[in-house]
């Protein structure tokens, strides 16, 4: 086992490397340039690049960033927030999105699971077509719709909730971008529960234990769910991509402060280092968290770490 | 722009694959080629071979002034933007700048444009004659940062293919590509803005000289240049009505020229608490939140801001939103009144010098720093001289160029001293500017953060660090920065060591900055009363029209639709 | 979702004689009979159409992609031509005007009347600049599936070879091979999607290549997974000591065992695909107009929303129908093709 974290831990710094030269490379080719405002004279504008070093060969720069990025170094802001440390500069936003996206993901996980659960035991009944219906309005309507009817019906014509982030009250502020957010693993979580459930339901060894006069409420916990939980954990890959993608339009709708508004600003504005840092932490609690389903799935399920022990 | 990058890149990543599981050293090798190739094309970009072709097809006047008849100006303005925006009437826009006499520019100078779709076609038959084509095709750059000019594009393009059966191909572009784009040269029509500067149309018309390659390098129009330097720097320079006749001469004769064809201009709707009121608007300079009132009782006033805050440091600082928040916590020798007339602030009185060439500036005795210390004229000098330094390259020390401080170019490029820019202070409290020539807008002006003073201990003792937390700044102005939320909201509070704090009783306690980028967002939370000013889209405006607190304004923004002479690929 | 249940028919052996029992009843049922031999895709047709989900999605597939040839040319109106006068009319229809839906009604008030234009219809209504919202629509849908379909079979070819060759070399091939997938796989394809998007020259061409970068991998997966099954089956092996090239082992045997995943497959990432392309349209990176996908027409419609909900909700409405529909296909597709495969 341990053979294989370290595996997938290497696996994972490599990729991060990896993303750091991909990223670099891709702002390097990207048009337009963090200086080139209507105001600036063509020898104005070189002497900046010269200031701060962007005159330099590509590998140059690449080296001497991810120097100073092993020292905790993310260079300064050129646009977004002039001269200021980048390293600074995403720590609060960031605190901001992950509370927001876990939050949003621990509220999607828990409905879907339990509507999920009450639909596949009341199979073909209301509460199956209601799962039926979430799971569908789920994947198919975009977030930011999703995230705007939200703003307007709930915040607005109702009153419920706040329609833009207040960071004087962040409790109440997080309810509207929380629920746009929890949206989509929802819709995901309840459906994959109801097929995985009734599938387990159908099989012998719950006939078996059904015939051993089991309790009904003993059964579902203590031997069907169990089961079902297990492969659940292989889907939360795919929902964490789509909260992500979520993360950046819901976080615009809402006016959240968090690190998705960051990136698309910094990249609209040419900022490189702050888009890089941001892409770069996107990223990186992306894996981060697939090392942790990847690790979290060995232990639960023996045959896997076997298998890919064996590979 | 051909695809080659992108290969190049694909080339990249697929190497890259290759190293990663393979050996450390090699792979490191195999990556490295293509990357640093394709850098050294890039450190290469500057493109230099000319389209003939098109750039022939863009020097044909009568094929310029048929694009401009085929634009109807009005229903833009009325039927796609629906934000207070007007029709173009010429290059310079109105409602920004006065004569000697009083009377707007725009209303001396007329109306140069025209909307006319026979004469269009007219023009464009004689180009096509001329360049012996039967038809043309054409390319129209515009910036996808908002919303409106993609729109007012979409529009263009139908009007040209409607009226003149032309084939139009919509290019977008972030705003910074968009002006990569146009510096280059690599770009056929761009719908591009300029904002002013200053109360004068000389920030217009100097765009389109011959040496500003910034936003131009295709009009190059040695009358055009002549009758501007005799009006600016020349004969007529101390001679304010033959000086705005030759700004009017030369606006005509660069629109005859179809330099460049002038669309709208901007125009702002916005929402505002009818509780809420003295936010003053200038359309040539900041707009004052500093005199904000409310009638609601805890005075306090939240603004909804559509683009962020991005730096406090007046001498960096390139964007409006910026510019507004630094004046509310600094300030300069002069602020500006309603009607945008300069009237004291920092400094209690001035003199100027029978030949308009030297102002002395009188500071208040009672203008202090927050941590105490006064307000001296050295703070101004070294200021100005930080604004003016080669090391800094502020995109806004061109303006002491502009309202010809003495020595200013040869301090920026360092051939003379900081010293010996015309800046002094006679003692602490007195300071002396002088110009090479008189400037007509030059008290304006002094309202401007770039002007704004800077303490030179304070700027020392936090250096790296200066104006990038509410403790690195040193505030004299109404408010001082109480809270700074990075990215989200910007909280303002009355500055008790303000020299005229006993009269500001009456404005709002507090004022906040709220950046939401989404405007429906904006415009609900302002109907639940949580907001007090939205700025709206046009799309919005049809809804909210009708609201007790809808305003419009209009902008000193005007747009317009380069046309490039010189094509490069 | 659609699940099949195995039937279980007991199996009874003739191991007794005759003269050992009587029957008492002859069951029909349990006699040897003998069926009529079925082809593979006969099978698969016959386990798809008993799905009424999948059916019923592959239906509105064919009523959508029918539309998306046939729509733009049904209103007489291009999607490009503007007419500022006529903007944002809400959707009016003939027939359904009466029942008091699609009646060019909004706020209370008959847009339409208003404007004079009694004798106008707009079947889905205009945009802020005046264009047939109806004609827009379909030809997004058009262009929307282009992109989606061409992106999902650029996956599949690249996917597929990558997985068959990976898989079937094994070794230090497969080692090298997979560590890329690895890594480019940790990459939020949001992320390299969006960049991609700012790099390239905006168009049809660069939304494809940049769904494509990252799309292929969920193929390359399942390909080299079943390789790894099959390459050690009997018939491969005698294939091999036939003398088959590698090549030919690949892709004549190999192959056709993997296609019915694939194809699944496929219709499973055209859903997500679109979705990426929608996600892009948001981000301004969508296709330039006058053009529309389904993508831009919903960013468009977006900035109205709360005023004019009407400009975004036939885009949505394709747009989810599209999404239901190929997932509930694929799902029967699934389920036909391997009838005891879970997921």
């Amino acid at each position: 086992m341990s053979k294989y974290i370290i595996k997938r831990v290497l696996i994972s710094i490599m990729t991060l490397a990896a993303i750091v030269f991909v990223l670099f490379l891709m702002l390097d080719f990207m048009p337009g340039s963090p200086f080139n405002d209507e105001k600036l004279t063509a020898a104005q504008k070189a002497l900046l690049y010269t200031k701060y070093g962007l005159d330099k060969p590509f590998f140059v720069r690449f080296v001497k960033y991810v120097l100073a990025m092993l020292k905790g170094d993310l260079g300064n802001s050129y646009v977004l927030n002039k001269n200021k440390a980048v390293s600074e500069m995403i720590k609060a936003p960031l605190g901001v999105s992950i509370k927001v996206g876990a939050m949003g993901m621990l509220l999607g996980t828990v409905l879907g699971l339990g509507l999920g659960i009450a639909a596949a035991l009341r199979h073909n009944t209301w509460i199956d077509t209601l799962c039926s219906v979430v799971s569908i309005l789920g994947v198919s309507v975009p977030a930011y719709v999703f995230a705007l009817l939200l703003a307007y019906f709930v915040g607005f014509k109702l009153g419920w909730i706040p329609i833009l982030w207040n960071s004087k009250n962040v409790a109440k502020s997080m309810i509207g971008p929380m629920i746009a957010l929890a949206m989509s693993p929802m819709a995901n979580v309840s459906r994959f529960t109801r097929s995985e459930l009734i599938d387990v339901l159908g099989s012998d060894y719950i006939l078996l234990v059904q015939a051993k006069g089991v309790r009904q409420k003993d059964l579902i916990m203590k031997h069907a769910l169990r089961n079902t939980l297990i492969p659940i954990i292989t889907i939360m890959g795919p929902i964490l991509v789509n909260l992500l993608t979520g993360s950046m339009v819901v976080e615009k709708v809402f006016g959240v402060p968090g690190i998705g508004t960051m990136m698309v600003t910094a990249i609209q504005s040419n900022d490189y280092n702050v888009t890089i840092a941001c892409a770069f932490v996107y990223s990186a609690m992306y894996i981060v968290m697939m090392l942790i389903i990847d690790i979290l799935y060995g232990i639960i399920d023996p045959r896997i770490r076997v298998a890919k022990e064996g590979s | 722009m051909s695809f080659k990058k992108p290969l190049a890149l694909a080339l990249a990543l697929a190497l890259l694959a290759g190293c990663s599981g393979g050996s450390g050293s090699a792979s490191a090798g195999s990556a490295s080629a293509p990357a640093s190739s394709a850098a050294g094309s890039e450190e290469a970009a500057a493109p230099t071979t000319q389209n003939e072709e098109l750039s022939k097809q863009y020097s044909n006047l009568n094929f310029r002034l048929a694009l401009s008849y085929a634009i109807d100006r009005q229903q833009i303005a009325d039927l796609v933007l629906k934000d207070g925006s007007v029709p173009a009437e010429g290059f310079v826009p109105k409602e920004f700048a006065y004569g000697p006499d009083g009377k707007d520019y725009r209303e001396t100078a007329g109306n140069l444009l025209a909307y006319d779709p026979d004469k269009a076609v007219e023009y464009l038959n004689k180009a096509k004659e001329e360049l012996g084509v039967d038809n043309f095709s054409v390319s129209l750059l515009y910036e996808t940062d908002s919303e409106a000019p993609g729109k007012v594009s979409a529009a263009i393009q139908e009007m040209w293919q409607n009226v003149l059966g032309i084939n139009v191909t919509l290019v977008s572009k972030t705003k910074k590509e968009r002006l990569d784009l146009m510096n280059n040269l690599t770009y056929e029509i761009g719908l591009t803005r300029w904002g002013p500067d200053y109360a004068d149309p000389q920030t217009y018309l100097d765009l389109f000289k011959s040496d500003q390659t910034a936003y131009n390098g295709y009009y190059f129009n040695p009358d055009y240049d002549a009758l501007l330097n005799k009006a600016e720097t020349g004969e007529d320079a101390a001679d304010a009505e033959a000086r705005w006749a030759d700004m009017i001469a030369a606006e005509k004769m660069f629109v005859e020229d179809m330099g460049a064809i002038p669309v709208f201009q901007n125009g702002g709707a916005m929402l505002i608490n009818p509780a809420v009121s003295g936010i003053e608007f200038h359309n040539a300079a900041v707009d004052n939140y500093r005199k904000i009132k409310t009638t609601e009782a805890d005075k306090n006033v939240t603004v909804a801001i559509n683009a962020d805050l991005n730096t406090m440091d007046h001498h960096v600082a390139t964007d409006g939103q910026s510019f507004i928040m630094q004046s509310m916590v600094i300030g300069g020798l002069v602020s500006l009144d309603a009607d945008g007339q300069p009237v004291p602030d920092l400094a209690e009185s001035w003199d100027i010098s029978e030949d308009g060439t030297v102002y002395t500036f009188h500071i208040r005795p009672d203008a202090n720093w927050s941590n105490g210390t006064p307000v001296t004229a050295q703070d101004f000098v070294y200021a100005w001289q930080r604004l003016d330094s080669g090391d800094l390259q502020s995109e806004y020390a061109f303006l002491l160029e502009t309202i010809c401080v003495k020595n200013a170019h040869e301090v920026f490029d360092g051939s003379a001293a900081p010293e010996d820019l015309g800046i002094k202070a006679i003692d602490d409290k007195t300071l002396e500017v002088t110009l090479t020539q008189p400037v007509g807008f030059m008290l304006g002006l002094m309202s401007f953060p770039s002007f704004f003073p800077l303490n030179q201990e304070f700027f020392e003792a936090h250096k790296d660090s200066y104006a990038q937390s509410i403790d690195d700044i040193l505030y004299c102005g109404p408010y001082v920065f109480s809270e700074w939320v990075e990215n989200s909201e910007y909280t303002f509070t009355k500055n008790p060591a303000y020299w005229d704090a006993a009269n500001y009783g009456d404005y709002a306690d507090e004022v906040v900055f709220k950046f939401i980028s989404e405007a429906q967002s904006a415009a609900l939370s302002y109907q639940q009363g949580e907001l007090d000013v939205v700025t709206l889209t046009g799309d919005l405006v049809d809804q909210y029209g009708s609201d007790p607190g809808f305003t419009q304004r209009l902008q000193g923004y005007a747009w317009r639709l380069n046309v490039n002479q010189i094509v490069k690929e | 979702m659609s699940e099949t249940y195995e039937k279980h028919v007991p199996i009874i052996e003739n191991d007794y004689d005759e003269e050992d029992f009587v029957f008492v009843q002859e069951n029909t049922r349990l006699k040897d009979k003998v069926y009529k031999q079925t082809s593979f895709l006969r099978d698969v047709w016959v386990n798809f159409s008993k799905n009424k989900g999948a059916v019923i999605g592959m239906i509105i597939i064919a009523i959508i992609i029918f539309m998306a040839i046939v729509g733009p040319m049904m209103s007489g109106r291009t999607y490009y031509e503007q007419s500022l006068a006529n903007q944002g009319l809400p959707p009016r229809m003939p027939g359904l005007e009466k029942i008091g839906i699609f009646n060019g009604y909004e706020y209370g008030r008959n847009i339409y009347a208003e404007k004079g234009l009694e004798d106008t219809y707009y079947w889905f209504g205009t945009d802020t600049l005046g264009r047939d919202l109806f004609t827009r629509v379909w030809e997004g849908t058009r262009i929307s599936l282009f992109i989606a379909f061409v992106a999902v079979i650029i996956d599949i070819i690249i996917g597929m070879s990558y997985g068959l060759i990976s898989g079937y070399f094994g070794g230090r091939v497969d080692m090298v091979m997979q560590r890329f997938v690895e890594i480019l796989n940790g990459i939020p394809t949001l992320v390299l999607v969006t960049l991609l998007g700012l790099v390239l020259p905006p168009g049809m061409s660069s939304i494809i290549f940049a769904l494509m970068i990252t799309g292929w991998i969920g193929m390359s997966r399942i390909s080299r997974a079943e390789v790894l099954k099959l390459k050690e089956s009997e018939y491969i092996l005698a294939s091999r000591t036939l003398g088959a090239s590698h090549f030919s082992i690949i892709f004549k045997d190999i192959l056709p065992n993997i296609f019915g995943q694939l194809i699944t497959m496929a219709m499973f990432s055209v859903p997500s695909a679109i979705f990426t392309e929608a996600y892009l349209s948001f981000m301004g990176l969508g296709i330039p107009a006058p053009a529309a996908s389904l993508g831009t027409l919903i960013s468009d419609g977006y900035k109205s929303l709360t005023v004019h909900p009407y400009m975004i909700m036939s885009a949505i409405a394709v747009l989810a129908l599209l999404m239901l529909s190929f997932n509930l296909f694929a799902d029967g597709l699934r389920d036909a093709f391997d009838p005891n495969q879970k997921h």
